[in-house]
């Protein structure tokens, strides 16, 4: 055990400094040994765990893992077989998904184990005046903090990877992108945000908030350990190296992209080094796939990323670009990992899968699903209509890292299903229903669900879409939600789910989705007409019955005519009787106001809030923010907290390991696509200053 | 050895003499100039990431996506545009006109259509007579459309 663990990592590491110090000095190409390069042998990898030991602190836990079984670089979980596999569900539909692992269970719908606190009522129920409780979901997110680790990446990307891009950040004004937002009525109390007790915060956010609960250990206050010294030495070297490269002077040679390449591999090392020497999970567990890294930084050097927006930009009051989450770019570089050149939409929910302390890589992820995606510029090449992206990381100051791919090894962790070793795979299929021209994501939930392999269930609602329109607009044939046993490797898509989009059916308000997992054990579906000039309507059912819309509630907020009257409340079975909960307020001013049409959306209950949140984009293009105590509302009028942006945004998805989500913090995470660009970029709000 | 370089000459001048192919116009650029005849008409160079559009005589970038337009540009190379199968098509699926802007252009259209998703058909070509118009239906489902030839590509009103 002990260092020896990792000659493997360090030799890796080694030569890609090696060979990135030879490509910065510009003296010519390295000739590194290439001995301590090759794949570990079976006695210096790091992949197995035999022994587990929890530390507690007063606010954090990390798992140390250990080995001492060298012999087994990966325990494989279950049978392993590669090829294609069809199921075929109840009434005949047929879902077909390439897969490297073999399944099981994967056709039987899940049963759930969470009840609500009361019993929905079979006809209308007055309207709820109770008000959430202050605890949270038991679905609550708890990632695993890795507060050593973190602190070591930080430390190292900024001295080597992110020299340029920090850089050119500080160069920058930042108030000269500032874009005013518009003042709106009531929203949340700074103050109360201000209260909340941070426990992971950026800098940033340390700077601006003097209220700061100091008996408990933040990443950013904790005693320097020796590693981190190390580490920071490390990365000083690396900074000086690097520094010529990081001047615009007349004389600094042209940035070789393959140095960007091998120091982005250099600070995953890192990060799993560190990580793992300091007792935390790494999230890279196949030497062969990190091998599989640093060869393809090698041979095919990582673009820069694109000029805007930079790394940390400001582009509101409240609101910075973090990094890029897709791209043929650094951070995650999608596109040799997983030829992802472009994709979009990126909605986001944790798996609620426990860490388990006998593997070497933490199961407890968050899984990002996105629309049409594609392996070539422009929407070309190897299309696929929708696939999972998943990730472990708990620190998003510095972007949302995506690990390595997991190929024909029965590792459900890896950074996306696959359909070759670097390529992400389409995962939901049409089946039987109609086909449409793609099925695109549009909320994802995770329910407990014991008994099946990973004790959660992954449920994931999509939209059919017809025909593509004019910008906002689009057609649907139907919504309907897949789920998969398998933290999403495969998914089957539930016929008693789909929602057709006809015109005399209440249906057709829900043909995109957001989850949330409301206070009382209901699981609340919000929904939306197809395109983006509808409001948001409101269904709830219990967990167990998610797949089965006739045992869904609708909300009404009470309507009276000259001819009949509806009382506020739930009606089951019933979507016609659903009214808008948010969006398209009317009158003369709703038009004008900020957020009267919604267009693809994400709802959390926030701790730090305490309150339900909702971002969308509306009918101007604006990414704009409601609260409310309740699911139903009242919802706060819409605050703007992004406006449109160049190249055209759309889709933001919030984090659920958002600091504010969590209550740890008032940073809001959440991914936003880019069309010019056509990837998915994770931004950063303070709630403290909307 | 006499004879053959006198056969590498005859070669070499006979090849000299072939017409050199006319040059394209140049690929539009953001900032450059058009045509009032051009105004609204847009095009893409392959590597802009988003069309350009006339206005005002000049090639202006779109800072967002825009609804599909109906009279497009290609100059040579190729341009790929994207139909109703694809979130913010680029055309609209219906009855187009390609119309060569130089006597010897040969317009060409080769399109992909929606199979289901995922799944993209095999090309359809449709290319025109050199200078001569080419009259073609833009396919329902519409992924993609690889326009070429310096041509002006219109849509008839429905």
């Amino acid at each position: 055990m002990g260092a020896a663990a990792y000659i493997g990592r360090v030799g890796g590491l080694a030569v890609a400094l090696g060979v990135g110090t030879a490509i910065a000095t510009g003296y010519g190409v390295a000739a590194a040994d290439d001995a301590p390069a090759t794949p570990p042998s079976s006695d210096t990898t790091d992949a197995s765990t035999s022994g587990t030991t929890d530390t507690t602190t007063a606010t954090t836990t990390t798992d140390s893992k250990a080995t001492t079984d060298g012999s087994t670089p990966e325990p494989i979980k279950s049978t392993t077989s590669a090829g294609t596999t069809t199921t075929t569900v109840k009434d005949g539909t047929v879902v077909s998904a390439q897969t490297n692992t073999g399944t099981t269970g994967a056709t039987t719908e899940p049963t759930q184990a969470a009840e609500p606190t009361t019993e929905p009522t079979e006809t209308a129920t007055p309207e709820p005046t109770q008000t959430p409780e202050t605890e949270a979901p038991k679905e609550t997110p708890k990632p695993k903090p890795t507060a050593v680790k973190k602190a070591t990446t930080k430390t190292a990307e900024e001295s080597t990877t992110s020299v340029a891009a920090r850089t050119v950040q500080s160069v920058a004004d930042p108030t000269s992108a500032l874009q005013s937002t518009d003042p709106v009525a009531v929203f949340a109390d700074a103050r109360t945000l201000a209260a909340a007790s941070l426990t992971m915060m950026s800098p940033m956010t340390a700077a601006q908030i003097t209220s700061v609960d100091t008996t408990q250990p933040t990443a950013t206050t904790a005693p320097e350990s020796p590693l981190t010294a190390v580490t920071r030495l490390v990365s000083n070297v690396l900074g000086l190296v690097l520094n010529p490269l990081a001047g615009n002077m007349p004389t600094t040679p042209a940035q070789p992209p393959l140095i960007w390449s091998l120091l982005a591999f250099a600070r995953k090392e890192f990060d799993n080094f560190f990580a793992a020497l300091a007792g935390g999970t790494t999230e890279t567990a196949s030497p062969v796939a990190r091998l599989t890294s640093l060869a393809l930084a090698a041979i095919n050097p990582i673009p820069p990323r694109p000029a805007f927006p930079a790394p940390g930009q400001q582009l509101s009051t409240s609101t910075n670009f973090v990094d890029w989450v897709t791209g043929n770019f650094l951070p995650n570089n999608t596109s040799q990992r997983f030829s992802i050149w472009g994709t979009d939409v990126g909605t986001m929910w944790d798996n609620g899968i426990p860490d388990d302390p006998s593997t070497p890589y933490n199961e407890h992820q968050v899984l990002i699903a996105v629309g049409d995606t594609f392996s070539g510029a422009n929407m070309t090449g190897d299309w696929r209509s929708n696939t999972i992206l998943r990730s472990g990381d708990t620190f998003l100051v510095d972007g949302m890292s995506i690990p390595d791919g997991e190929w024909l090894n029965g590792n459900m962790f890896g950074g996306a299903p696959l359909s070759s070793p670097t390529t992400a795979r389409q995962v939901i299929f049409p089946g039987n229903l109609p086909a449409g021209v793609t099925l695109i994501p549009t909320a994802g939930i995770s329910l407990p669900t014991p008994g099946t392999r990973f004790g959660a269930t992954q449920y994931m609602s999509f939209m059919s879409v017809k025909q593509w329109g004019s910008p906002g607009s689009w057609t649907t044939n139907y919504s309907a939600i897949a789920y998969s046993t398998d933290n999403g490797e495969n998914w089957t898509v539930a016929p008693t789910s789909v929602r057709y989009n006809q015109s005399w059916s209440g249906n057709k308000n829900f043909q995109q989705s957001a989850f949330v997992l409301g206070n009382d054990g209901y699981v609340y579906a919000y929904g939306t007409p197809n395109g983006r000039q509808g409001a948001a309507y409101l269904s709830r059912v219990l967990p167990k019955d998610i797949l089965d819309t006739t045992k869904y509630e609708y909300y009404n907020k009470g309507t009276t005519s000259w001819f009949s009257s509806t009382p506020a409340g739930w009606y089951k079975n019933d979507p016609g009787k659903a009214t808008p909960v948010f969006g398209k307020e009317g009158g003369a001013c709703g038009v004008a106001s900020a957020g009267n049409t919604v267009s693809e959306m994400s709802v959390q209950y926030n701790k730090s809030l305490n309150k339900y949140v909702v971002l969308y984009g509306d009918q101007f293009n604006n990414i704009v923010i409601r609260t409310s105590d309740t699911p139903q509302g009242a919802w706060s009028t819409a605050k703007t907290i992004l406006t449109q942006q160049n190249g055209g945004i759309y889709a933001p998805m919030m984090h659920p390991w958002s600091p504010s989500t969590m209550g740890t913090g008032t940073d809001l995470y959440w991914n936003l696509s880019l069309w010019s660009q056509y990837n998915v970029m994770l931004m950063r709000t303070d709630l403290t200053k909307v | 050895m006499r004879k053959t370089t006198l056969a590498i000459g005859v070669i070499t001048a006979a090849l000299s003499a072939l017409p050199v192919a006319s040059a394209e116009p140049p690929a539009p650029q953001a900032g450059t100039p058009c045509t009032s005849d051009l105004a609204g008409v847009m095009t893409w160079p392959a590597d802009v990431l988003t069309p350009l559009v006339c206005v005002d005589g000049q090639w202006q970038a779109l800072t967002a996506p825009q609804p599909p337009n109906d009279r497009w540009l290609s100059v040579g190379p190729t341009i790929t545009l994207h139909g109703q199968g694809l979130r913010n098509p680029d055309v609209a699926s219906g009855q187009w006109t390609a119309t060569p802007l130089e006597p010897g252009t040969q317009c060409r259209a080769e399109q992909q259509t929606v199979v289901s998703p995922g799944i993209k058909s095999a090309p359809q070509v449709s290319e025109g007579e050199p200078g001569q118009p080419l009259s073609l239906q833009m396919l329902p489902s519409l992924f993609s459309v690889e326009l070429s030839g310096h041509c002006l590509w219109t849509r008839s009103p429905s």
